[in-house]
């Protein structure tokens, strides 16, 4: 064969053209999927919303669709679906991404309240110490509803049907948390089967059970519930309800160890609260139960080796059913000086932090035994 | 002859320096290596520390990676690929440039595009579309740029004086048409608009199609400009180099040959391999894993080809900077493509999509194999037009080991990981525990990476010194030298 210039440059432009043919050319003819049972268009808002996503390039850490063996990559037990080609019927330009760094957002729509993502957004850290997420704290007002709006489109039809319980949920808790905080107890309660109300914890609350259930507290949860455990975390500001407040003690007499269980594993619904048992083992939840009980009087601030299980508050099922009038453990005695620390803007990493950056304001030290 | 042909002839003839537009294109890959670099190592520190520079818009981690990846393909790579082809194209065909002003004209055109890349995507403005990001405006851009190119660089090759077409030729006709060819298609440049178009701030110039083909076609092109550009390109230079450094010619003709049209064949077939899990066509999973395993055939050809003429020759890379940088360039294609078909293979890809195990075989392949040539190729280049010695050989030296060790950091550290994290999803671990275990090799991968960027920058630093105050090459002798790379 001689390779003249027309051979080279014919040849060349010919077999592209005829593999194109074969591959785009025939599949884009013959593939035409009918839109699955949950898809649906965008909303103009959504739309926008839609357009702020991509312009950050949230599809570069980000997938939109799970295989079949990804049975934990989005939304968890909750919300797990693998994709089908339906779902994409009324996108323009596809964004299933090549690499997860974050979780999958096929089906996230639902999963967190706005609450959530609010705080979320600001600073990843605020709800989820460990992401690797950037700040989208330049994104405010118009444009954040227009992303939130969007991420909360993701799943479609069945992130429908989940934002739809989630705010009637919100309505039902948000009533009686406007109403008095005994009324709040009493609500949350009515979400734990009977079954649950006077359970015991499994583990029993061994030192290294505590020190353990301190660490998972300090790792995932102060964010939120605040480095005191008193629900000033930096994303509480963005939160209603207020997340828990564990210094409280009626909040630990009214709880039982199996509620709790069942707030952990399942999250609390219509608040902000996810669902740690896509994360946390059996044991850990357990731990971090039996160490909460510690906090009013002051698990978060002693040293590690003061932690013991004499500081624990336990469920008691009698309280306020007409027992006598209010709270008559022992003396919670940290709870005032907790309850006057400033918000802190704690920004946590519990691993060394290997370059430096992120908000640590000097007076906002975690809780690790402080000298 | 056409009256523009003999004038651009003549006075290219008459002209001292006729590698003008060579160099031009050459000089500006090299500051968009230390620039695309730069942002690569901005990125990666937020990855490790994402608080730093936090809350700076334009500087988020997903507005800078978009910039890196296009700075160091379409700026880098792509350039210093152009720029080697203006100076091996006058060389193989016996003639000047067709119009060397027009490839200072589309040279100056293509930086324009580089910036206006930039500024829009660091505002926000993004296809989001992987290797596509550019909007729809820069994309009409960039087809007039590569037309132009592809115009002037096919002219030449028809008014050449050697009649017959080496090897190197057939690669540049090739990658010179198909690049506009996967970038118009790819593009879907003819369907800009987003979103509904009555509402006015939703037409972002986004060209895609509807519904989940579009994907198809993104990696179509995704994976076209690696395998129809970058790599066809790559082993343009490398055809050229390895000969002319050992003066020896190529070992087989028929094996380049074949390497050609299967190349070809292959390439253009496997774009489906990169979305092998969506819900897309069977067949074109199929077509695109058997393609895969048939894209042995131009490597191994390739390869061989070059390692045979290599024979008798090894020694020479000591006395050889480009030849050092080629030939490593040319263990690490090897390893690319080993690893390529496997990532196509589904049980394979199982463990690996998805992972940072991919961004390691990119790197891999961009960074350690196509930079390497790219870099070959300049050290080559730049002191036989320029009649120049370099102006500091050590430092050449010292960038040849930064680029070379820095890499094998990222590469290494970003492919330990990413099977970490690929066994522990299989085993249903959620995303949000498994990026805990990212920080210490992303870390490395910032280490690594930094030293690439003293690289970058110790390049353009000596190839600067060298314009500016390189030895002259007086003697016949220290020509002929430079000619075979010494
Ligand atoms: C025999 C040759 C090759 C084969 C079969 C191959 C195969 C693959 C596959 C299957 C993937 C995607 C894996 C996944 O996402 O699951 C991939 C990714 C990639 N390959 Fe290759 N590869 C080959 C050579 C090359 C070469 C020569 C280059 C560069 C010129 C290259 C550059 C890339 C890049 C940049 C990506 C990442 C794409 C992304 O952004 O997701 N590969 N390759
Ligand atoms: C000329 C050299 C380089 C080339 C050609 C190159 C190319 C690429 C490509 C093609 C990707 C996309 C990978 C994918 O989608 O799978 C990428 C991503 C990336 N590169 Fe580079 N790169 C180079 C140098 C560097 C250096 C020196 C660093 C570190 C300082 C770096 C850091 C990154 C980071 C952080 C990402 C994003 C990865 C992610 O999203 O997880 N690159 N680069």
């Amino acid at each position: 064969m001689k390779m003249t210039f027309g051979t080279v440059l014919a040849g060349a432009v010919l077999v592209v053209i005829t593999v194109v043919f074969m591959t785009l050319g025939v599949s884009t003819l013959t593939f035409q999927p009918l839109p699955s049972d949950t898809a649906r268009p965008l909303t103009d808002q959504e739309e926008r919303g839609r357009q702020i996503y991509m312009g950050n390039g949230c599809v570069y850490c980000h997938t939109q669709y799970v295989r079949p063996q990804d049975w934990n990559a989005a939304g968890g037990a909750k919300a797990s679906r693998v994709a089908q080609a339906g779902d994409y019927i009324f996108q323009k330009t596809m964004l299933l991404g090549t690499e997860r760094t974050g979780p999958d957002l096929s089906q996230e729509g639902g999963i967190h309240p706005d609450d959530w993502h609010r705080a979320h957004f600001t600073n990843p850290r605020y709800t989820s110490p460990n992401s690797i997420m950037p700040q989208f704290s330049f994104i405010q007002g118009r444009e954040l509803d227009d992303l939130i709006a969007y991420v909360q489109s993701l799943g479609g039809k069945a992130a429908d049907a989940r934002m739809a319980q989630l705010k009637s949920t919100q309505d039902e808790v948000m009533k009686a948390w406007n109403t008095s905080y005994e009324a709040h107890l009493a609500q949350i309660k009515t979400m734990v089967p009977d079954s649950w109300k006077e359970l015991k914890s499994a583990v029993p609350p061994t030192q290294r059970s505590l020190l353990h259930g301190k660490q998972i507290f300090v790792t995932n949860c102060i964010g939120c519930h605040g480095q005191y455990g008193d629900s000033r975390g930096p994303a509480s500001q963005f939160m209603k309800p207020d997340p828990a407040n564990f210094t409280r003690p009626e909040l630990q007499l009214a709880a039982s160890d199996g509620q709790y269980y069942q707030y952990l594993l399942f999250g609390l619904p219509g608040t902000s609260m996810p669902a740690w048992g896509d994360y946390l083992t059996v044991q850990d939840i357990w731990d971090v139960i039996n160490f909460l009980r510690t906090i009013p009087k002051g698990g978060l601030v002693v040293p590690d080796e003061q932690l013991t299980p004499a500081l624990m508050l336990q469920f008691d099922p009698t309280y306020g059913k007409g027992a006598p009038g209010g709270y008559q453990g022992p003396d919670p005695s940290n709870s005032d000086k907790i309850l006057d620390d400033p918000l802190c803007d704690v920004n946590v990493f519990p691993d060394v932090s290997v370059l430096p950056g992120g908000v640590r304001p000097a007076d906002c030290q975690v809780g690790s035994g402080g000298k | 002859m056409t009256a523009t042909q003999e004038l651009s002839g003549s006075r290219a003839a008459t002209s001292t320096d006729e590698y003008g537009a060579s160099r031009a294109w050459i000089y500006s890959s090299i500051i968009w290596l230390a620039v695309g670099t730069s942002f690569a190592l901005i990125a990666a520190i937020e990855m490790v520390s994402p608080d730093f520079l936090g809350g700076i818009s334009y500087l988020e981690f997903g507005r800078i990676r978009p910039i890196h990846v296009n700075s160091v393909t379409f700026f880098w790579l792509s350039m210093a690929n152009i720029g080697a082809f203006y100076y091996i194209v006058p060389k193989l065909t016996g003639r000047p440039i067709w119009s060397e002003q027009l490839a200072k004209v589309s040279m100056w055109l293509w930086n324009i595009v580089g910036i206006l890349m930039v500024l829009t995507l660091a505002a926000g403005f993004s296809q989001a579309r992987e290797y596509a990001e550019m909007i729809w405006p820069l994309d009409i851009f960039v087809m007039i740029v590569l037309l132009l190119n592809a115009f002037n660089i096919l002219m030449t090759i028809y008014k050449r004086r050697e009649k017959k077409l080496y090897v190197s030729i057939w690669y540049i006709m090739g990658s010179v048409v198909w690049l506009p060819l996967v970038y118009a298609i790819g593009n879907v440049i003819w369907s800009p608009f987003v979103g509904n178009p009555d509402e006015p701030n939703q037409n972002l110039f986004s060209g895609s199609l509807t519904g989940i083909n579009d994907a198809t076609w993104n990696w179509f092109y995704g994976h076209n400009i690696l395998g129809l550009w970058f790599t066809t390109g790559g082993v343009a230079l490398v055809y050229y180099l390895v000969p002319v450094i050992t003066k020896t010619p190529v070992y087989s003709h028929l094996m380049s040959m074949i390497g050609f049209w299967s190349i070809s064949l292959f390439y253009s077939m496997v774009g489906q391999h990169h979305i092998l899990a969506t819900p897309t066509p069977g067949y074109l999973k199929l077509i695109a894993t058997l393609g895969s395993i048939g894209l042995f055939i131009p490597v191994l050809t390739f390869l061989t080809n070059i390692w045979m003429t290599m024979r008798g020759n090894w020694g020479r890379i000591y006395a050889s900077l480009p030849l050092k940088f080629v030939l490593v360039g040319t263990v690490f294609y090897f390893i690319t493509c080993i690893q390529g078909p496997f990532q196509a293979v589904q049980s394979f890809n199982r463990l690996i999509h998805f992972t940072n195990w991919i961004v390691g075989h990119a790197h891999l392949a961009l960074l350690g194999t196509m930079t390497t040539w790219a870099m070959g190729a300049i050290y080559y280049i730049i002191p036989v037009t320029l009649k120049r010695r370099i102006y500091s050989p050590g430092l050449a030296e010292i960038q040849f080991w930064m680029v070379v060790s820095g890499f094998l950091l990222i590469m290494i550290s970003l492919q330990v990981v990413g099977l970490i994290q690929g066994a522990e999803w299989l085993r249903g671990e959620p995303v949000y525990k498994t990026v805990q275990d990212l920080k210490p090799y992303f870390a490395v991968r910032a280490i690594g990476g930094s030293m690439v960027v003293v690289g970058a920058y110790i390049q353009a630093y000596n190839i600067y010194k060298t314009v500016r105050s390189g030895p002259r090459i007086q003697t016949q002798m220290e020509q002929s030298l430079a000619e075979v790379g010494g």
